[in-house]
């Protein structure tokens, strides 16, 4: 898997409009002129990396909502956090009709995640349960998506519309390593999270009134799990738009390359996030289209067929 | 000793006070919805809403962090569903994730408990592919390998076979003889009359009776909590009953 992650990543860096080495026209890794220095370092890198954090913070989300709330249809959507980002930045960006690059707008994205998921936590009661967390979750996706329609449908002109938009849709593109040093902190809490409430995670292998009994402060390990969950999320919505799918897929391959136990689970759904952003990152850029996709569009046009594809090979295994 | 002074739910248990020796066997028994589970989940401190006290060994139970509890206690609940594909033998290890006591210590309660229950076979086997008795044994050997003073135990019989009833009911038996305070909930009272040292009768969420099997059992006491007659069948080797809808 490593292996393989490096292989793309490499591809990655060198596949774009302008082909590295022998003034583009010609595939290589040695930059061999200063603008190909420029290309690689300010632009690919932190592209690169961005996609990889992304991949990385949505894989570690997804798998890690599946194990807590025991839904296999669990993905960072779904809490309402990517949504409740979404709608603080759309919102800023029409109140102040700036546009998506202010550097203090990340931070309002991450205080909407957050806030979003106070009222998760508020609304699910204490010592929620998976499925009541789910069924908040859903209302709190469902408001937020009918205010980020408000905010469009009030655009105050088409070019801030098809901005706004597309930034919604998600994309890695033409961030620089700003985005990437905003990321690092989130993914870097988030993590140190989940390591403190490692235990709990593994305790995830029997039912919720079990769990409850094997002595767990329930509420404050729970929270404290949704929490890098939105950390995670909020911090990959600022700085890539909504991807979806990415936390739905990776914990299913996972399983089906036969890898149960919680604890790998997650970093291994961690890694298959990862990878898989990288490279359909890398065939948009490669894609010869008159504007550059949407990675979260590309992302949903090739994980939902491949995720059907998965579960019909399931069924003829279970068969 | 366990002391519950006045411990009553706002909906489902009337106050109910009782002490209990250690080293004895203590089966609760009532009809559908009479107050069993409540009563053993208070006692595992799995509910909120309860009022009155609680003491284990001079210690406020009702104080106890969920971290604290864990090292008294160890409850076996009702049902347990299990939806992830792990191991027999990773369970067993989970099931003392939290507990203070040495890997070696653990790993010797973990083989005591794959014997009692006959998992050998099973162990490396994902649970979710196990048939229901066979997951219920599964659920009793974490029990058993976590090793705690005090175990409460709700219907553990239901869904096994007669050989692993009988071997359920002598492992609590044992668990009891060693200094153990069990309480189990059952339903079979034939079971219950054979090897309990005490027990306790709920009705509609309040204590009926509470004594010796032969106490507890009368024919008045069974005619109001399960609205049954019974024959006892009864001669050296055990009890057998012939219960008549009044």
């Amino acid at each position: 898997m490593t292996v393989r992650l490096l292989i793309i990543a490499t591809l990655a860096l060198m596949i774009g409009v302008w082909h590295l080495g022998s003034g583009g026209q010609s595939w290589s890794l040695i930059p061999q002129s200063t603008l190909d220095h420029y290309i690689l370092e300010q632009i690919r890198a932190p592209r690169l990396m961005l996609a990889l954090l992304n991949g990385v913070a949505l894989g570690v989300a997804g798998s890690v909502l599946q194990l807590l709330l025991r839904n296999p249809l669990a993905e960072p959507g779904i809490t309402g956090i990517a949504g409740g980002a979404a709608v603080a930045t759309v919102i800023t960006l029409y109140w102040g009709a700036v546009s998506p690059v202010v550097w203090w707008l990340p931070f309002i994205g991450m205080a909407g995640g957050l806030i979003t998921l106070a009222l998760l936590w508020l609304f699910a009661g204490s010592q929620p349960r998976g499925i009541r967390i789910i069924l908040v979750g859903v209302a709190l996706a469902a408001i937020a998506g009918a205010l980020i329609a408000v905010v469009l449908n009030l655009a105050p002109n088409p070019f801030a519309f098809q901005e706004w938009a597309l930034w919604l849709m998600g994309s890695v593109a033409n961030r620089g390593w700003a985005y990437v040093w905003l990321m690092i902190p989130a993914v870097v809490l988030a993590v140190a999270l989940l390591v403190s409430q490692r235990r709990y995670l593994q305790a995830q292998v029997f039912d919720e009134v079990t769990v409850r009994t094997l002595g767990f402060h329930e509420g404050r390990s729970k929270f404290l799990l949704l929490l890098a969950v939105a950390l995670l999320v909020s911090a990959s919505v600022v700085t890539a738009g909504i991807i979806g799918f990415i936390g739905l897929v990776a914990p299913h391959v996972v399983r089906l390359l036969g890898v149960n136990r919680p604890l790998p689970l997650v970093i291994f759904s961690g890694i298959v996030g990862g990878v898989l952003l990288v490279a359909v990152d890398a065939l948009v850029k490669s894609m010869d289209t008159r504007v550059e996709l949407q990675l979260g569009v590309v992302i949903a046009l090739l994980g939902a067929p491949w995720l059907l594809v998965l579960l019909t090979k399931q069924e003829s295994r279970d068969a | 000793m366990l002391k519950l002074d006045n411990i009553a739910h706002s909906e489902r248990l009337k106050p109910l006070s009782f002490t209990a020796e250690a080293g004895q066997l203590i089966g609760v028994i009532g009809a559908n919805g009479a107050g069993k589970s409540t009563l053993l989940k208070i006692m595992a401190g799995l509910l909120n809403d309860v009022s009155g006290a609680a003491t284990w060994a001079d210690q406020d139970m009702t104080r106890w962090s969920a971290i604290e509890r864990r090292q008294y206690l160890a409850f076996i609940p009702q049902q347990t569903q299990f939806q992830e594909p792990a191991t027999v033998a990773d369970l067993l290890r989970t099931a003392q994730i939290n507990l203070r006591a040495g890997a070696k210590e653990l790993a010797q309660w973990r083989q005591l408990s794959i014997e009692q229950f006959e998992l050998e076979p099973l162990l490396e086997r994902a649970v979710t592919e196990l048939s229901g008795g066979e997951q219920r044994r599964v659920t009793l050997a974490c029990t058993h390998a976590m090793n705690r003073p005090l175990l409460i135990a709700d219907e553990p019989t239901a869904s096994l076979d007669l050989n692993y009833q009988l071997l359920t009911m002598d492992w609590l038996k044992t668990s009891s003889q060693q200094g153990k305070l069990v309480f189990v909930a059952l339903h079979d009272l034939a079971l219950a009359a054979q090897y309990c040292d005490q027990i306790l009768l709920l009705h509609h969420g309040a204590l009926l009776a509470h004594g010796t099997p032969n106490q507890v059992l009368t024919d008045a006491n069974l005619a109001t909590a399960y609205k049954v007659s019974v024959d006892w069948l009864c001669n050296p080797k055990g009890v057998a009953m012939l219960p008549r809808r009044l």
